[in-house]
This record gives structure tokens, C-alpha cells and sequence, in this order.
């Protein structure tokens, strides 16, 4: 096939999707995933939860990275101060999970306010070293401080008495896989509308493309980049207050570990930035590598190398991700090139 | 077509950013037929479900096979293993007069406790196990424990000592090594009753869970022997060890007592030898008796370290090893190494089954009810091993947590091999206290 | 507590500390100005150079000293092919080059990472030297091991070599205006090609054999690079951005700082106190303590 054939197979599929019904398809979705638990078993559930949650963890990282343009390497700290935060709620308060989320949102908007007024102001390399400072200090601040357990961690109550509406008995896995299903629904809804189909979206992508120009078109720079901030945050705090009650115990090291902002990176990268089904494709596809890798394969150091190669090749050859490559962006033509202007690279006598 | 058109020339200009245009047909394209991909797994795992006809005892193992923890992973491995081997060597485990071998299952936790809860999961829906074993650290047990008590999973872990996995009382949850801080404080008391016994002590260790605990331990059994506690310092593991020692120095105790892992005991002796820090004696906890110390050279030689077991204690008893020596033998045929005791702990939970399945007298695949019955066997029974005698408590702070076991005090000679100090009944040797300074070796 | 024995013991400390930083940062430091990328590899860099010479040593007469020279002239190569990689993620028709670099980078140390976890396994080494042991006193002042003076002193030997080269040859005036404006360099006839991959290369050289250094007073093990990572980022915002000669005064503060700390304050707060300075730092003065690097 020629290029200008494949070519118009690819609009002519994609002119296709694009004039399906789309609400009604993602009804149809919503309406699969809402009776999924009750065809898989409590384990496949547990996966299911572990998806939905870094999908909607991915989709906050995007708002701020893919829409916005600033590279937040410090994201993964709000999932660690919102698991805290519930944490603390619901053992030393003994509230329950619902109010211990509520406040897990509220506490991350209100320090992602006080963080991002003055870290927003940087731009580029030196706004993603400072998130990463700041994420690294509460670290290492939560390994110091006795309400956070130190470096014992928390343990939360598992019992029933610790959700309002009255269960019976403890929550079980399908419990968390609505919550987490209701939370990444709603954020990735929240996302589209926001980002795709209002004025705020329009405004969000003038200033990540270009600040000064948007700025002198009269858009509020400085408060559209602090509201998507704060929105981000708390989002990702509500995901880590819904997962510290689905694990049951939480310690620094692993819920404000550095390796929490890189894997929602990844997955917004690979997925494709700026757009509302990357970080879907993205989370999904290395979730289950991990995991899979992990369950299935038993010891696998392979892994880490290959998730690496599969990064750097991602940037090299597919800097749209995984939907770019779906929409045509990536035809053979551009990896050629690609190729070709990497090749020059390497011409050290010109 | 012709918006075709116009949408591939803006394609060609902006390539600042990606095109955002959305397709919702798409994008729901993919999550449906993902998650139908999903589903249909689920079918053909969930399939191979409960209740199939078998004749051996299926142990499901989460353990961390990578990661940070991937040390202890694999020392809990090769426990379970040889095991394994051991006894279907001879036959499988006895019920009723029938032998029934054993077969394992692994899934690796990778050092986080979201992974092992899913792996923990994983083994009670698909992989239908009888019975499970337990992981290194506490973090992954932690996070472990109320699955395993919402499926009434029986587990044992031949290998966690952190004291904060008993104080949740999980009632499907045992463990075989006494809590650290346990028998780290009897050990750290017949340290300090050496002649000339120490008036002054100072106490360092790593910040982490299962180290402060050690620490913990250390502090209570000093004041226990009616020393001084000049300093107590818990530092972050990548931390420089340069200034903690200055400052312990600069205190001059009579003895210094330091927790942490293996490598980081190792660079402590390094630093301490470097700046030629001479206390009495350095007492370390874990892991003196490891290979990984000796990264630290002659540093190593005469240091003390607690520890539950050694190959030369003369401990005798149970089923499938006779005593101490036999089992360490056969280890280092198999391993190429001697054993240490997290790891003949290991091997010993095995033993513990082996006794706990032939009283409760059933068959495999055992059913819900029979996990549970074995739950109150675990809690009754006293079962002497190689290893030692191990009984699991049932209540209180250390809730299924064996706590019989003595502790030894050993020290490294000059050939950098543990010998057995302390106590008096046990003891292969005399302590060299104080220890040579660090010129004269 | 305070004696003034612990006190200048504790400044030793930091002092021989310093060194040990400025061997990691220098490279660094050098590779911002001119790739002008953010080089998540850093530490593993360091990493892999320790393993290096965990591996050369036994061949060498169980000396890593003797290995230095040789990890020096294999990760020059290394960084000489990987560098055209990251120029050509962090320019041309690509959406958002900076994320690209930096995702680049981090991608490539994941794969160092993990490529020596599978290789080398999980086990600490030891990185074995026979000349470089022991210690020496001067009186009232402090004991100062061998193996640390010996990898401080490569760590100033480095800088002032890089600084030599900077300022006073050409090729090091032809990388210095790289630095300053790529286009513009191209256009006077500087290669660039070549001086980048030069910079890169020297970066992964330098910082390599400073690997093999920390490998010999630590030992060597696969979770190390983190921390080094750490160190260099603390170390290009706090001396600005770009400016090289910046690295001594902020390996002095990063080791002096840090051995302080640990002793006066507790060592549980000396990282919490590291990430934070950094975080303040880039608010409050981004171009680092002297005002020379480059603007936010």
C-alpha cells in the first residue's frame, strides 16, 4: 500500500470512531466495568483495583504534566500525604473512610496551594528538580514525625464500623474496586470535560505552548497553572486515601517513594501526553506488565531493563505514546526519518 | 474531506503538542477490549479452582524475590526449598499413615506490600494452596495479614522478627523467629556481663522498622544490665557513617552496639576501623555470620552478634533432621554455604507443618474448615526442631509470635568464623573481650 | 557535647565528604551547561563504575586503583555513543523536548539499573584496594582515612582538570560556547557534534571513575546510584546552574552540611534538611548561592 492509501484507510477508520455515538459507547463501558466484579474472582478484582487506580493516578499526573506542560516530579508526594492524611483520620480520630477522604483532599489542595504559589513560578527543569526536592523532604519528613508512625508506618482499621453506610462485614475487594472505580471514573470525566470541551481546556494548553504569548492574549497564567496544580494534587491524594484503607498499612518508603511519581509519569508518556486516553492506554499496559511480570514470572530483575529500553525507545521513536501511534502520528515515513536525523547525530566531522 | 484535509495541514504546523482531539470510539474501543481481555483471563485462570483431585500438600510462597528486601527473599527460598526437598526425598509429609509430598508455589512480593497483599490474594483464588509461607520484614506480613484472616488462610513466616506484625493479632498469622527486639535485649545482657563488665554503652542502628526495633532491644537489655546509655542514634541507611562514629568516639563508651542489615553493619566496621574508633568490643545486629559482612575485611574479626541459631549449637530433635550438624550439612551440600538461622528457621517452620498437618489428620486439598482447625493446632502444639523448640504464643503482645527459642551470643574469630560465647551451657569458647585494637591485628 | 576534638573531626569529615561530591557534580555540572539536559543517569553512572572496579580489580592484582584509568577511557566511549541519543531527543520537531530529555535520561538509568541487577546480581561487592588503607592522624585536628583522602583528592583533581580545559584550550572555549549558544556556535563553524559528544563523554568518564572511588569506600551495591542522583541535583542548583567552578563551593556545603547535621542536629534530619535546602533554594535563589548560573 502507498502512503496516501494508507493514509486516507487510517481517516477514513478514524472519521469512522469518531462518528460512532460516543456517549453511547462509553455508557456501554461504564455499564461493563460497573458489573465486572461479578464475573471475576477476588484476585482478578485486586487487579482490577490496582488498574483503575493508576489509571486515575495517571490521568492526575496529566493535568499537570501532558495539559499544562509542567513537569511535576514530585506528584507522587500528595498520594503519600492523602494516605497519611486518611490514615491519621481514621485511626487517631477514628472518623470514617469517607470523611478520612474528604480530608485527604482537603489537606493535599490546601499544601499544593501553599507549595505551588511560589514552585509555579519556575519554569521547566528547575520547577521539576524543586516538585522533586519538596516530594523527597516529605519523605523524609514522615520518616521523622510520630503522627505519621515514623519509620514504623500506620496500620488502618479493617473493620466494618470504619465505613458509614452500615456493611456486612469488613470491606472486601469489590468494596474497593467501586471506590476506585468511581474515582478514576470521575476523574478521567472531570478530565475530558475540562481539558477537551471547555474554554479552561483551551486556555490550559495556550499556556503550556506558549505562556508569554498567552499571557499578553490576556489569560491568567499564574492562576490557571495554580488551579490545575491544586486539582491534580488533591485528586492524586484522594487515590492515596483510597488505597492506604485498601492495604491496610502504609509506610513512607513505599507510599512517598520516588518510584510513585516515575511510574505516572511513564504511563502518561507512553499512553500519550495531553490526551484523555493515554493515561488509560499507559497505566493500563504497565500496570499489568509489572504486576503480570511479577505474579506470573516470578523473579524478574529482566523487567526493570526492559521497562527502561521500552521508555527511551517511547521517547526516541513514539513521543505521542501509544495513541499517537494508534492516530497515524508514527507512520513508517517518520520513523524513518527519525532514524535518519538520529543517524546525523553521529557524524562527528561536520 | 475536505476537514481531512485541513486537520493533516495543522498537523504538519503544530507539532509543538500533541492533537488533542479526542475519539471517544476509540479510546472505549480499547478499554472495552482490554478489559475483555481481562475477563477472559479471569475465566481461564479462575477455572483451575478449589476442590481438584490431588494427593499432595500445595504451599503457596510470597516472598521478595526482588527489590530492596530481595536478600531476605532469597534466604527464605532457600529454607522452604531444601525443605521441600528434604522431604519428599522421604516420602512426603506422614498423615495417618499415608505420605503426601509436598509441592510450592512462588510469587515474588518485590519488596512492597501492595504486591504481596495482590500475591497473597492470588495464591488463595487461584493457585489453590492448603497452606502458605511467609516473607522476610515485616512491611509485606503486614499487609498480608488481613487477607489472610478474611480467607482463613493459615501462614507461617520463617522469617520476620519485627515486633509490630504480633500487636495486630492476626489470627491466621505466625511467625517462627522470636520478635527482635526480644531476643536482641537477652543477647545485649550477656554481652554486658562480660569480664570487665561494660558501665557505659553506645547505641547506634539504621532507621528503619526492623533495625529500631533491634536498637529497642539493645537499649532495653543494657539498662537491664545496669549500664549507661550515653547515646542513641538512629540514621537513615544511605547516611555517612563518618559522623555518627566521631560521635560515639567522642563519647567514649565502654561498648558500642549497632543494628542494621547486612552491608550496612559491613561499612560500619569499615568506617570504625578507618577512624580507628576502639571501643571494648562492637556488638552488631544482623548478619555478622553472613558472607555479606566479610566485605568489610579483617574490620569484621571480633565482632558480637545475636543469633537463634549455628550449625555447632548442640540442638537435636523432630522430624526429618535429627540435629543441628545433619542439617547443616546437608544445606551446604545443596548451597554451597553454611546456614544462618533465618534460614534454618525456615526450614524448621517446614518441620512445624509437618507435625501440625499429621495431627490434624486430614488429606489434602484441605477445606476451609480443616485451615481453620490447623489455626488452633499451630496455637497448641510445642514442636522441638533442630532448630530448637518452637512454640507459638496464644495471646498477648507477641500473639502467634515462637518466643522459646534461646538466643546465643557468638562472636567472629580471627578467621572471621562465628563461635558461640555465651550462654555458659551453650558456649564453644570464651570470649575475646575487650577486643585487640584495631593496630594490633 | 561539644568538644572541640568532635568538632574539627566532624569538619574532617565533611571536608573529605566534599571531595567525594565534587567528583559526582563536576561532570554533572558540565553536561547541564552544555546538553543543557538534566541527567537522571547520574547516579548510576556512579554505580555502574563502582561495579566496574569491583569486577576489574581481581584482574589487576586485586588493586582497583589501577582500574580507574581504564573505566576512565570505556565509559568515555559509553558516553560518546549515548550522547547523540539525548541530542536528538531534546531537539527537533518533538513535543515538549525538556520531558523528553528528561524522561530519556531516566529511562536510561532505570535500564543501567536494572541491566547490572540481572548481570551482577543482587549482592554487595567489594571494591578491594591495597594501597589506598588504613589512616593517618594529624594531631588536633582529626584522623583522616586513606581511601577518603585518596577519592577527595580526585574529586579536586577532576575539577581543576575540567576548569583547566574549559579556560585555557580551545576546545574547551569551542565547549564553552556550545554552552553558551548552540545556534549561534553552528554558525561560527564549532562542531557541535563533536564537542557534545566530547562533554558527554567526559561527563560519563569522570563520573565512572569517581564510581570507582565511592565503590572503594563503601563497596559496591546496586541501590547506590539514588543518592548520588540526589547529591548532583543538590549540588548544580545550590552552586547555579551551569557554573562549573560553582561545584567546589557546593560540594563543600553538601559535605560540610551534611556531617554537621548528622552529628549536632541528628542524623535523621540531615536528608529531610538536604531535599528541603534545595526546594527553598530554587524559590528563593535559583541561580544558586554565588548568582552565577543560569536564569530560571
Amino acid at each position: 500500500m502507498s502512503d496516501t492509501e494508507t493514509d486516507s484507510v487510517r481517516e477514513r477508520f478514524r472519521s469512522l470512531l469518531d462518528q460512532a455515538n460516543n456517549r453511547l459507547v462509553a455508557g456501554g463501558v461504564i455499564a461493563v466495568l460497573l458489573i465486572l466484579p461479578v464475573a471475576l474472582n477476588t484476585f482478578w478484582t485486586r487487579i482490577a483495583v490496582g488498574a483503575l487506580m493508576w489509571i486515575g493516578l495517571a490521568q492526575s499526573w496529566n493535568m499537570i504534566g501532558g495539559y499544562a506542560g509542567y513537569l511535576d516530579f514530585g506528584h507522587g508526594a500528595y498520594f503519600g500525604i492523602g494516605a497519611f492524611a486518611t490514615a491519621i483520620t481514621m485511626t487517631t480520630y477514628e472518623l470514617p473512610f469517607i470523611v478520612g477522604l474528604a480530608v485527604a483532599a482537603a489537606v493535599c489542595a490546601t499544601i499544593s496551594l501553599g507549595v505551588g504559589i511560589p514552585t509555579l513560578r519556575l519554569k521547566g527543569a528547575y520547577f521539576a528538580i524543586a516538585t522533586w526536592a519538596f516530594a523527597e523532604s516529605m519523605h523524609e519528613l514522615a520518616l521523622i514525625l510520630d503522627i505519621t508512625g515514623g519509620t514504623f508506618g500506620m496500620s488502618l482499621p479493617t473493620g466494618a464500623d470504619a465505613i458509614i453506610i452500615p456493611f456486612p462485614g469488613p470491606p472486601t475487594e469489590m468494596f474497593f474496586y467501586y471506590v476506585m472505580l468511581a474515582l478514576a471514573v470521575g476523574t478521567t470525566i472531570l478530565a475530558y470535560v475540562l481539558f477537551e470541551r471547555s474554554e479552561f481546556g483551551f486556555r490550559v494548553k495556550a499556556v503550556r505552548d506558549n505562556e508569554d504569548a498567552a499571557q499578553s492574549l490576556g489569560i491568567n497564567a499564574e492562576r490557571i497553572k495554580r488551579q490545575v496544580y491544586v486539582l491534580s494534587c488533591s485528586i492524586a491524594g484522594l487515590f492515596g486515601g483510597a488505597n492506604a484503607f485498601y492495604i491496610t498499612f502504609i509506610h513512607p518508603n513505599d507510599v512517598l517513594d520516588a518510584l510513585i511519581t516515575d511510574q505516572m509519569i511513564i504511563m502518561a508518556l507512553l499512553g500519550g501526553l495531553g490526551t484523555i486516553a493515554g493515561p488509560i492506554v499507559g497505566g493500563l499496559a504497565i500496570f499489568m506488565l509489572d504486576r503480570m511480570s511479577s505474579l506470573f514470572l516470578g523473579t524478574s530483575t529482566l523487567y526493570l531493563s526492559m521497562i527502561g529500553l521500552l521508555i527511551m525507545l517511547t521517547v526516541l521513536f513514539a513521543p505521542s505514546g501509544i495513541i499517537g501511534v494508534l492516530r497515524g502520528e508514527v507512520g513508517i515515513t517518520d520513523v524513518k526519518d527519525n532514524v535518519s536525523e538520529l543517524a546525523d547525530k553521529f557524524n562527528f566531522t561536520r | 474531506m475536505s476537514s481531512d484535509n485541513t486537520k493533516s495541514k495543522t498537523d504538519t504546523i503544530q507539532t509543538n503538542q500533541p492533537t488533542s482531539r479526542t475519539t471517544f470510539g476509540r479510546r472505549n474501543l480499547l478499554k472495552t477490549g482490554s478489559i475483555l481481555g481481562l475477563a477472559s483471563l479471569a475465566g481461564c485462570a479462575g477455572g483451575g479452582g478449589s476442590g481438584s483431585d490431588r494427593d499432595t500438600f500445595r504451599f503457596g510462597i510470597v516472598t521478595s524475590l526482588s527489590g530492596p528486601l530481595r536478600y531476605g527473599g532469597q534466604v527464605t527460598k532457600r529454607g522452604y526449598d531444601i525443605w521441600k526437598n528434604r522431604i519428599n526425598e522421604d516420602g512426603g509429609i506422614e498423615v495417618n499413615g499415608n505420605r503426601y509430598e509436598v509441592e510450592f508455589t512462588y510469587a515474588d512480593a518485590q519488596s512492597d506490600p501492595s504486591t504481596g497483599a495482590d500475591a497473597t490474594q492470588q495464591m488463595i483464588d487461584n493457585e489453590d494452596v492448603d497452606a502458605m509461607l511467609g516473607p522476610y520484614s515485616s512491611q509485606v506480613p503486614l499487609s498480608m495479614g488481613p487477607i489472610l484472616d478474611q480467607n482463613q488462610m493459615p501462614c507461617i513466616t520463617g522469617s520476620s522478627e519485627s515486633p509490630q506484625l504480633w500487636r495486630n493479632q492476626h489470627e491466621y498469622l505466625f511467625g517462627t523467629i522470636p520478635s527482635v527486639n526480644v531476643f536482641v535485649s537477652e543477647v545485649t545482657e550477656m554481652f554486658l556481663s562480660f569480664d570487665p563488665s561494660a558501665e557505659s554503652a553506645y547505641i547506634t542502628g539504621v532507621n528503619g522498622p526492623f533495625s529500631k526495633s533491634a536498637a529497642q532491644g539493645m537499649r532495653e537489655g543494657a539498662e537491664a544490665a545496669g549500664a549507661e546509655v550515653l547515646g542513641y542514634e538512629l540514621y537513615p541507611v544511605d547516611a555517612d557513617r563518618s559522623s555518627i562514629i566521631s560521635e560515639a568516639q567522642a563519647a567514649e563508651p565502654d561498648v558500642h552496639l549497632n543494628s542494621g542489615n547486612i552491608d550496612s553493619n559491613a561499612t560500619f566496621m569499615s568506617s570504625a576501623q578507618e577512624l580507628s574508633y576502639e571501643p571494648n568490643g562492637f556488638f552488631q545486629h544482623y548478619g555478622i555470620n553472613t558472607p555479606g559482612f566479610k566485605n568489610a575485611g579483617d574490620a569484621a574479626a571480633y565482632t558480637f552478634g545475636a543469633t537463634l541459631w549455628l550449625p555447632q549449637a548442640g540442638r537435636s530433635g523432630g522430624r526429618l533432621w535429627g540435629d543441628s550438624q545433619t542439617y547443616a550439612d546437608q544445606f551446604q551440600a545443596e548451597y554451597d554455604k553454611l546456614p544462618e538461622y533465618t534460614e534454618a528457621a525456615s526450614s524448621a517452620t517446614g518441620v512445624v507443618y509437618q507435625e501440625a498437618l499429621a495431627e490434624l489428620g486430614a488429606e489434602p486439598p484441605l477445606t476451609g474448615d480443616e485451615q481453620t482447625e490447623l489455626i488452633g493446632i499451630l496455637e497448641d502444639i510445642t514442636v522441638d526442631t533442630f532448630w530448637g523448640t518452637i512454640d507459638y504464643e496464644s495471646d498477648g503482645e507477641n500473639y502467634h509470635n515462637n518466643i522459646t527459642t534461646d538466643p546465643l551470643a557468638i562472636q567472629l574469630n580471627e578467621d572471621l568464623d562465628p563461635e558461640i560465647v555465651a550462654p555458659a551451657e551453650e558456649a564453644e569458647t570464651d570470649p575475646t573481650y575487650p577486643i585487640p585494637s584495631w593496630s594490633d591485628r | 557535647m561539644v568538644s572541640i576534638g568532635l568538632f574539627t573531626q566532624t569538619l574532617v569529615n565533611g571536608l573529605l565528604l566534599a571531595g567525594i561530591y565534587m567528583a559526582v557534580g563536576v561532570g554533572f555540572s558540565l553536561v547541564f551547561g552544555v546538553l543543557e539536559i538534566i541527567d537522571f543517569a547520574v547516579g548510576q553512572y556512579v554505580m555502574v563504575g563502582a561495579f566496574a572496579g569491583a569486577a576489574l580489580a581481581p584482574l589487576l592484582g586485586g588493586e582497583a586503583l589501577f582500574a580507574v584509568p581504564f573505566v576512565f577511557a570505556a565509559f568515555f566511549v559509553v558516553g560518546i555513543l549515548v550522547q547523540p541519543f539525548i541530542h536528538h531527543v531534546t531537539t527537533g520537531d518533538r513535543p515538549m523536548p525538556l520531558l523528553m530529555g528528561l524522561v530519556f535520561t531516566f529511562g536510561l538509568a532505570r535500564f543501567i539499573r536494572g541491566s547490572v541487577l540481572t548481570i551482577a546480581g543482587p549482592n554487595t561487592r567489594d571494591v578491594p584496594t591495597n594501597i589506598a588503607v588504613g589512616s593517618f592522624e594529624i594531631p588536633s585536628i582529626g584522623t583522616f582515612p586513606t581511601v577518603r583522602v585518596a577519592t577527595a583528592l580526585f574529586g579536586i583533581f577532576a575539577l581543576a582538570a575540567f576548569l583547566y580545559y574549559l579556560y585555557r584550550t580551545d576546545g574547551g572555549t569551542a565547549i564553552r560556547s556550545v554552552a553558551e549558544d548552540r545556534d549561534i556556535s553552528r554558525l561560527m563553524g564549532v562542531n557541535i557534534n563533536r564537542y557534545q559528544s566530547l562533554s558527554y563523554g567526559a561527563y560519563a568518564a569522570v563520573t565512572a571513575s569517581a564510581g570507582v572511588f565511592i565503590g572503594m569506600v563503601y563497596s559496591a551495591n546496586v541501590g547506590m546510584g539514588m543518592q548520588y542522583t540526589g547529591f548532583a541535583f543538590f549540588m548544580i542548583v545550590l552552586a547555579g546552574m551551569g557554573y562549573l567552578p560553582g561545584i567546589l563551593l557546593s560540594g563543600l556545603v553538601l559535605g560540610i552540611v551534611q556531617s554537621l547535621t548528622a552529628v549536632y542536629l541528628g542524623s535523621e534530619y540531615v536528608f529531610f534538611i538536604l531535599f528541603g535546602l534545595i526546594w527553598v533554594l530554587l524559590l528563593v535563589r535559583p541561580t544558586g548561592i554565588l548568582g552565577k548560573g543560569e536564569v530560571a
